[in-house]
């Protein structure tokens, strides 16, 4: 009896040191092989292409794009997320149409990224949907490009529509109903409650959410290489910040810094392990930083709900 | 049968309650007076809130709410199918037990209610009745350095004011009060007394109450309830000092509670 309760001690602590280790195994590996790299210049000059790692330049480009990309995408995935959310947990109730789209949520959420990735590339390739990316010439049928950062950041969305919805309804059920009575006690409509009252207290949960889907569309690589194409830099008109060429650059494709971590490791197409190593970090340290955000905010809200 | 002299405000018909298959109503019929002060008293589950709760609508929100009977505000029934549910509740107020500011400063807890009655209000305006309700329960003195401060840095009591001062600020005909003071101090506890007492001929106050002293002090009705139904309602003196019913009088003497 008492050897059985040593074993399973054991087994339970070292599965625990197991999983430390991998995480700080990750880390470590990465700042040793990347930090060297990592310098003013490397994050503030474009990729060039070259096989020589001296000549290959910066990772500018990849940062603006994972920037841009996240930041699309989100402002894509919010609205839809969101509604979808409000409606689940406050006007749905239980009925056989709210079964079946819970069931969707959740099937969505298991869809691994390659498949949204395929599917984007075979919705915007459609040559309706030509404004979304480029119109292909010379082929004989008409056809879109189908790769861009638009198409990404709409695919991206979908990806993790999911995930923010489950997020926001879980902080919309959290506000204590006490605060739902006061607004109705008070003469206050549905909608007026919900956006005045509700929305406003569950803040601390939609943004951790917000976040969860940033973190989410950074760290994802498939829907990159499918939607967003394969360039080191930015595809659209040159230079590529100036406003006139905004809608160009959103039309073309790009890289972010998980596409580029493939373009410059030897692993993938390119001969830089010391960028792709550091490209590597500097997105870790993004998505960390990220979460730091999010248990921050999550310890702000318990401390409140205390009081 | 009418009491005192006030017009009737609210008239209740043969009132009976469900929650799923528990009845925790039964028949009960009650006038409540104009420009008065009417407290429900009686033990824990006898229906007192559940009561409060029917006459602005609030257990619509418990799925498995279910009842029978008639709630007349001013002669209208407030249950019939088309009658608009917000419009009931912007003339029947309430405010409850545990005080529930919004997790917003004190200045938008009482323009929140007022801003969406009267779109558009010009900012002067707003800021007047802002002040004139937070005077009127003696809290205007206490907070008007820290109006754009969280409600929720407030002390219990205050916090309590400031929902009974977002519920003047709407300006309801009525004000259901769940034993409003049961979590307060006591000078929190009388400033609101004086208010009620001083803003009778203005609004009509319900309240529920568990402290025997205060229904004494403020009501001029006091009804007693005892298992779902109402055992004995009057004059507040006439119950207090010459109950009819047996119940009622244990009651009141402490012989249960």
């Amino acid at each position: 009896m008492f050897k059985r309760h040593w074993l399973a001690y054991a087994a339970l602590w070292c599965s625990g040191l197991i999983t430390m280790l991998i995480c700080l195994g990750i880390v470590l590996f990465l700042v040793v092989k990347g930090a060297h790299a990592i310098s003013w210049q490397f994050l503030f000059t474009d990729p060039l292409p070259s096989m020589n790692e001296a000549l290959s330049g910066g990772i500018l480009t990849p940062l603006i794009g994972t920037v841009l990309l996240t930041t699309l995408g989100i402002v894509c995935a919010l609205p839809w997320a969101g509604a979808t959310a409000i409606y689940l947990a406050e006007y749905a109730g239980e009925n056989q149409f709210v079964n079946a789209l819970r069931t969707g949520i959740d099937v969505l959420a298991g869809v691994p990224t390659i498949v949204f990735a395929i599917f984007g590339l075979a919705v915007f390739t459609l040559p309706q949907m030509a404004m979304f990316s480029t119109i292909v010439e010379g082929v004989d049928n008409a056809q879109a490009f189908g790769r861009s950062f638009l198409v990404a950041a709409i695919t991206m969305a979908a990806m993790v529509l999911p995930f923010v919805i489950k997020s926001i309804e879980e902080a919309i059920r959290s506000v204590p109903p006490s605060y739902k009575e006061a607004s109705y006690a008070l003469g206050a409509s549905k909608w007026n409650t919900i956006s005045c009252v509700i929305l406003p207290a569950a803040r601390a949960g939609i943004i951790t959410g917000v976040i969860l889907g940033i973190g989410r569309i950074a760290g994802d690589t498939a829907i990159i290489w499918l939607c967003l194409g394969g360039s080191m830099n930015m595809g659209g008109q040159q230079p590529w910040w100036m406003p006139q060429h905004w809608v160009s650059t959103l039309r073309h494709t790009g890289s972010t810094l998980t596409s580029y971590v493939y373009f410059s490791s030897p692993a993938g197409e390119g001969n830089s392990p010391g960028k792709a190593f550091g490209a590597g970090l500097v997105l870790v340290v993004f998505i960390l930083l990220l979460n730091a955000v999010v248990s921050y905010l999550g310890r702000f809200t318990a401390i409140k709900e205390d009081q | 049968m009418n009491m005192g002299g006030n017009a009737s405000k609210i008239v209740v018909n043969d009132l009976s309650c469900w929650y799923g298959p528990q009845n925790v109503l039964q028949d009960v019929s009650m006038e409540i007076y104009a420009h008065a002060i009417t407290g429900l008293i009686g033990p824990s589950g006898c229906g007192k809130t559940t009561f409060l709760r029917t006459l602005n609508r609030l257990n619509d929100l418990a799925p498995s709410f279910r009842h029978q009977g008639q709630v007349l505000l001013d002669g209208e029934e407030i249950y019939q199918p088309k009658k608009d549910v917000v419009m009931v509740r912007r003339r029947v107020g309430m405010v409850f037990q545990q005080p529930n500011p919004f997790p917003i400063s004190i200045f938008d807890n009482i323009a929140l209610g007022v801003r969406e009655q009267q779109p558009g209000i010009k900012k002067k305006e707003l800021l007047d009745i802002v002040v004139n309700s937070l005077q009127r329960v003696y809290l205007w003195e206490e907070v008007k350095g820290s109006m754009q401060t969280s409600a929720m840095s407030l002390s219990g009591g205050q916090q309590q004011r400031l929902c009974l001062a977002r519920v003047l600020a709407v300006r309801p005909e009525i004000i259901l009060l769940d034993e409003p003071c049961s979590s307060l101090d006591p000078v929190s506890t009388a400033k609101i007394e004086e208010m009620m007492l001083r803003y009778k001929n203005e609004y009509t106050f319900i309240v529920v109450t568990h402290n025997l002293g205060q229904a004494r002090r403020v009501s001029d009705y006091l009804g007693f309830f005892l298992n779902g139904r109402l055992v004995e309602y009057g004059q507040t003196i006439d119950v207090v000092v010459n109950p009819r019913e047996r119940e009622t009088e244990d009651y009141l003497v402490g012989n249960f509670g």
